[in-house]
């Protein structure tokens, strides 16, 4: 399958979700209903991995580069916490930190229970 | 000069140097906070500042970039599904771990707004920040935050992830790839999941749910919220 009709297929998708978010009464961006009709449709087998392989490989490769200008975007945003800066790095920094500290256990613990029950 | 600076390649040609010399100094430095993203927005933001180069011309360019930022989550659906047997073995712990790591951001904000008396317009903002950021900020105009506000804290939120994100696996994942998945993807979105690319499959796979599952999460406990805890 050509380039062009793989990236047909992604890009359509990505329109149709676009839509049904455009629907829905909460905010729930298309992007992650993308995702999940991708998945949807490669579990029922209507898509195959291969059909999307190019955009596949092209965006997961450089996933870095296709976030680095939404994060340049914070110095338009930087008059709004000028007076707080350092609180405001401060609480992300030890949120992030906490946040992962906490799922990464919880993940472990479930994990661990239930390979005990199975046992059991 | 103005000929060079409005046109789109411009931003194009910034956004690609940037994270070439990023790359760069990463590979040179060998520490993890000379990460890439990190660089590349810190040269960024010091060319347009230096030589006061408004926003709008670095934005001209780099928009073509931003628009891919749907379709690369789109095809995070592709490793999930190549790690389709490990998602329904252990359901339980994703959605588990996602909904924990969701709470635990809210509550952690909270706590620490209240530690440095920041407003409460700013805290309604920084609660989703763990989100991506297509999520965050409808969902903090919604509760009446500021959505820039949010955006920044997202960004701050990834970029910070990312960075630490070596310790952080060092410390509370060691070797499980589920765990430092669901955690990186549940506690900096996209840019924990960038990372997670370069650790494994089942880190990448992983990681690119907890986007979708956390983001979900944070949805239904912020609607739950409002109707019971009517504070803005």
């Amino acid at each position: 399958m050509n380039a062009a009709l793989q990236f047909s297929i992604i890009f359509g998708i990505c329109l149709f979700s676009e839509w049904i978010s455009s629907l829905l009464p909460v905010p729930f961006p298309g992007s992650v209903i993308a995702m999940l009709v991708v998945f949807l449709l490669l579990s029922i087998k209507l898509l195959k991995v291969e059909s999307i392989e190019t955009p596949t490989k092209l965006l997961t490769g450089n996933m870095g580069i296709i976030f680095l200008p939404a994060s340049v975007g914070i110095i338009e945003y930087f008059h709004l916490v000028k007076g707080i800066v350092l609180q405001f790095a401060i609480i992300c920094v030890i949120a992030t930190v906490v946040t992962f500290a906490m799922t990464a256990m919880t993940v472990r613990v479930t994990c661990h229970l239930m390979n005990k029950n199975k046992g059991a | 000069m103005e000929a060079i600076l409005s046109s789109p390649i411009f931003g194009l040609f910034l956004c690609f140097i940037s994270y070439e010399i990023g790359l760069l100094c990463y590979k040179k430095l060998k520490t993890p906070f000379a990460h890439p993203m990190l660089i590349a927005v810190i040269i960024i933001i010091a060319v347009l500042t230096y030589f006061s180069i408004p926003y709008a011309y670095f934005e001209n360019g780099a928009k073509f970039i931003s628009v891919l930022l749907g379709p690369v989550t789109a095809v995070l659906a592709v490793n999930i599904y190549k790690q389709v047997e490990l998602l329904k073995q252990n359901a339980l712990p994703i959605i588990l771990g996602c909904s924990v790591g969701s709470i635990t951001s809210m509550v952690c904000v909270i706590a620490l707004c209240k530690l440095f008396n920041i407003e409460d317009v700013i805290t309604a903002s920084l609660f989703t920040k763990s989100v991506t950021s297509a999520i965050a900020i409808p969902l903090t105009e919604q509760s009446g935050g500021f959505g820039s506000i949010a955006a920044a804290a997202v960004m701050c939120t990834g970029i910070s992830g990312a960075v630490l994100s070596p310790y952080l696996i060092k410390i509370f994942t060691r070797k499980s790839g589920l765990a430092t998945g669901i955690a990186l993807g549940t506690s900096s979105h996209a840019l924990g999941t960038a990372v997670a690319f370069e650790l494994g499959e089942v880190e990448a796979a992983m990681s690119g749910l907890a986007i979708g599952v956390t983001g979900l999460a944070t949805v239904l406990i912020l609607q739950i919220v409002y109707i019971f805890v009517p504070f803005y």
